[in-house]
């Protein structure tokens, strides 16, 4: 078996199988899914003031305390699943409404795609972040205000990815043949032009997510969340508030900036995993890299000599 | 005796699979001597592109050269490091690619492409450039006012001339041609070929031309060599090839191809269908499919055979002949 066919499930659990990069981020992901979870049935109550302000991290309080005495550990477990949660629905979120609208611009044509692409150009021309700052700050704050300002800000690249990958499939010749063979717009979009696109809308969701997960933190870091919720953004808002860095109280921030680092790394991973499994070239090129490195020779732009004697 | 100006001595190419290396040519010497139209020959999947890009090192990964010698004026191609490659590519030697839409640049004029190429490697000026790219547009039978066209105005016989103008705009000594008309209709392919023979009259460079279309290739090259299966069955000139076909594969290639002359004989295709590279089979790669096996052939690979001056095949049923003989 040389190439990974199929898409969906059977791909990924082919990429974990075979790819070291995307092992690593599946486990790490895993470890997070399972915290988001589980995790808040737990810990004690996040909101409790359950000991002494700023205590360092002892076996009461694994993580020690924040500055009004509440459990880190509880904090960050409570957070993770808001957070992810958050982060995956944006992520879905603005590939699908980026779908919509660059396959519809993108095989459509004429009009509408001249509408569409005015749509998502000024939309893109927009800075992202100040637009969602300017939003949350007016909406009641809460992490589906947050949601709907990041999706709101985000979608529009997606949008322009697929338009022009929906643009170059379009032209193909088996797009023509089931054209020919009578199948309907949307059946052509959905069955012919979407499936080449697998890859793609997997690589984008993960992107997003990750872009997702670091602007609402970044949002409510700035106190334009809801500070009384529990989220990886607020903790870093209170830490910050208490003055955790002047005080050098580490624990009530490194371990949730722990958390945003690594599951943004975990996603990375995972998504370069995927990408070499879906990605033929990468996949082939890789048993040539490993065979160039194990005959010591370098991968050169012109095609590399190997003398071997068999 | 003249030297030939490509010279390729036991060349092995292997693509690195996940399965394992895949030879996709296997041990191929041939020669190419200066002025001659050598064909190469063989259904598709034997080897020819990969040959073709071999020799000029442009193969793309997973693609390794894994032997052999390539001499070309003098000079071991596989020995030569990137700069010495980028030197002798399209200067010396030069291709024209099975696809001319996918080797023209769609968004700049056929003119300028070449324009650009010999700015490159020479030191010609402007307007000295653009003076004989409209001469070689109107050599290969394009009209010299359509050098500001792009690639999508021109037809694929027209495309596939630029290409060759290309190839030959640094008047190199080799010009590798891939199937340059298999995408063409038979009047154009004609016209082109005759074209070709017309140029390397005139100009004397050397050419490889691949084709799996053996009739054709037979009325233009001097010489054809057939592949089967990633080795070279024959090599000989072309009108002992069509007279007097060694290998039982080129026999039965030539039986396979229809033939207007009067009387002639039904075409009898060969049975069977080429093997896979992955797991090939033992000893002579033909003989499952071949009419004439003995013993040897699913034993023991066989061994080029000297047949006469510039001819020689693999094949049993030759070695043990000339073996007896001697
Ligand atoms: N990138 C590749 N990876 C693996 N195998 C390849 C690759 N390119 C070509 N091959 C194999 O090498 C063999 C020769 O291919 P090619 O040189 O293109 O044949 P031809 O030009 O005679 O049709 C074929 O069997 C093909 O399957
Ligand atoms: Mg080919």
């Amino acid at each position: 078996m040389s190439q990974v066919q199929g898409s969906g499930v059977g791909l990924w659990i082919a990429a974990i199988k075979r790819d070291k990069k995307a092992r690593i981020g599946a486990i790490i992901l895993g470890v997070f899914l399972f915290i988001a979870i589980f995790g808040p049935w737990l810990v004690e109550d996040p909101d409790a003031l359950v000991g002494v302000p700023l205590q360092p991290p002892s076996s009461a309080h694994w993580l020690g305390t924040t500055g009004q005495g509440q459990d880190v550990l509880a904090q960050v477990v409570v957070g993770t699943r808001v957070s992810l949660t958050i982060g995956f629905c944006v992520g879905i979120g603005v590939v699908l409404i980026g779908a919509l609208v660059g396959i519809t611009a993108g095989y459509l044509g004429g009009r509408v795609d001249a509408f569409l692409s005015l749509l998502f150009n000024v939309f893109l021309v927009i800075p992202g972040l100040p637009l969602a700052i300017v939003i949350a700050a007016y909406l009641p704050s809460g992490p589906f205000t947050l949601a709907v300002v990041l999706i709101v800000t985000g979608w529009a690249w997606n949008a322009r990815v697929l338009r022009a990958q929906t643009l170059t499939q379009r032209k193909r010749d088996f797009v023509a043949a089931a054209l020919v063979a009578g199948e309907s717009k949307f059946r052509i979009v959905t069955r012919e032009i979407l499936p080449t696109m697998t890859s793609l809308l997997v690589a984008q969701v993960i992107g997003s997510t990750v872009y997702a997960i670091g602007a609402q933190v970044g949002l409510e870091y700035l106190g334009l969340g809801d500070v009384s919720a529990f989220t990886w953004g607020t903790n870093l808002y209170w830490a910050q508030n208490d003055s955790a860095l002047l005080t050098g109280a580490w624990w009530t921030f490194v371990p949730t900036g722990l958390c945003v680092a690594l599951v943004a790394f975990g996603l990375t991973m995972l998504n370069s995993g995927f990408d070499e499994i879906t990605n033929p070239r990468l996949q082939l090129e890789r048993a040539w890299r490993k065979y160039l490195t194990r005959n010591k020779t370098e991968a050169t732009h012109s095609t590399p000599v190997v003398i071997t004697n068999d | 005796m003249t030297k030939p100006v490509l010279s390729i001595q036991n060349l092995s190419v292997d693509y690195v699979t996940d399965d394992g290396p895949v030879r996709a040519i296997d041990n191929v010497s041939l020669d190419v001597m200066p002025g001659e139209i050598l064909g190469v020959a063989g259904e598709s999947g034997s080897g020819k592109t990969t040959l073709a890009k071999a020799i000029m090192r442009i193969l793309q990964p997973p693609a390794v050269i894994s032997g052999g010698r390539v001499l070309f004026e003098d000079k071991d191609l596989l020995q030569l490091d990137e700069e010495g490659l980028r030197r002798l590519r399209w200067t010396r030697m030069s291709m024209v690619f099975q696809s001319a839409m996918d080797a023209l640049n769609p968004v700049i004029s056929i003119g300028e492409q070449i324009v650009d190429t010999m700015k490159v490697h020479t030191d010609f000026n402007s307007s000295q450039a653009r003076d004989r790219a409209v001469h070689l547009l109107e050599m290969v039978g394009i009209p010299g006012d359509r050098i500001d066209s792009h690639a999508h105005q021109l037809s694929g016989g027209m495309r596939q001339r630029v290409g060759i103008a290309l190839a030959l705009c640094l008047e190199p000594s080799l010009v590798i041609l891939d199937e340059p008309t298999t995408a063409l209709d038979v009047v154009v392919e004609k016209e082109i070929l005759g074209e070709i023979k017309e140029l390397q009259n005139k100009l004397g460079f050397s050419v490889m031309f691949i084709t799996h279309d053996l009739e054709r290739m037979l009325q233009v090259s001097d010489r054809v060599a057939v592949f089967y299966a990633a080795r070279l069955a024959e090599i000989g000139p072309a009108k002992g090839l069509r007279d007097n076909p060694q290998h039982p594969y080129t026999q039965g290639l030539l039986k396979a191809f229809p033939s207007i002359a009067p009387g002639a004989r039904t075409p009898e295709s060969i049975p069977g269908s080429p093997p896979s590279l992955l797991s090939p089979p033992s000893g002579c790669r033909f003989h499952p499919r071949c009419s004439q096996v003995v013993d040897a052939c699913s034993q023991t690979r066989p061994i080029r055979t000297d047949l006469g001056p510039g001819h020689a095949a693999e094949c049993h049923l030759l070695s043990q002949e000339t073996g007896a003989a001697t």
